[in-house]
């Protein structure tokens, strides 16, 4: 999953979208709601925004420099909207890096 | 204090970013000579620098944005919510810019996109409305 590929960036900014909105939304939200802590909400919100632009521009980076069909293109934007949806879509991404690789 | 000092890192940032989304797309976009491909050194420092100060430019702009809307309580603000409508579309456009400069460099003599030529102007649009929201700070809903 090297920085300098696009698919792989994608995977980690995918992870670490998927990692934090589950933080936000396990975690935090409870905390703030059952717990009356709303301080994990303050730090996680922002945190989850920042890697969503994050996973956002890895996304349209790797469509922009080509190879993917429209289909896979919403897939990819789509799974950032959905819990878990990140997590799910990194084996196909893994999949598609490793046949580009051979 | 610290939120002023943030507030001035934030502003660097940007001006920095916005830097990198106006002057690399209009190099990348420029026509070669006739007869001639795009010079593949300037392509891989246009690309060079669209990762490694555009890319990094945006993350702190975007993280100290938030930071500083968070610490202030601004997110329930109509004029930051269509701020960060505004830096949607800029973080979109700098994918555009990071994905197409790459593909550019792996073939110079393909044409370059016509969103990749709007790019800049977009950019200007978009950063307008921001000094505008950002500034005046209307009560828009």
């Amino acid at each position: 999953m090297g920085l300098s590929d696009p698919l792989g960036r994608l995977r980690l900014m995918g992870w670490v979208e998927g990692t934090t909105l589950l933080l936000l939304v396990g975690v935090a939200v409870p905390l703030k709601h059952l717990g009356g802590w709303p301080q994990a909400v303050s730090v996680l919100g922002p945190v989850h925004g920042l890697a969503f632009l994050a996973y956002l521009a890895a996304a349209i980076e790797a469509v922009s420099s080509g190879g993917w069909t429209r289909r896979e293109a919403a897939r990819l934007f789509g799974v950032s909207l959905v819990p878990f949806g990140t997590f799910l879509n990194d084996r196909w991404l893994a999949a598609r890096a490793a046949a580009r690789s051979t | 204090m610290l939120y002023l000092v943030l507030k001035a890192f934030h502003v660097t940032a940007l001006t920095v970013w916005m830097a990198g989304m106006i002057v690399v797309p209009l190099l990348l976009t420029r026509p070669p000579a006739p007869g001639r491909e795009r010079d593949p050194t300037t392509l891989a420092a246009l690309r060079g620098f669209a990762t490694r100060v555009t890319s990094p430019a945006m993350l702190a702009t975007l993280g100290l944005g938030l930071w500083l809307a968070q610490d202030a309580g601004w997110f329930r603000a109509s004029w930051l919510q269509l701020k960060l409508v505004l830096v949607l579309i800029l973080t979109g456009l700098h994918g555009v810019v990071a994905g197409q400069s790459r593909r550019l460099v792996a073939e110079p003599g393909m044409p370059a996109s016509a969103l990749l030529r709007a790019v800049p102007w977009l950019t200007l649009a978009c950063l307008a409305g921001i000094a505008l929201l950002a500034i005046v700070k209307p009560g828009l809903w």
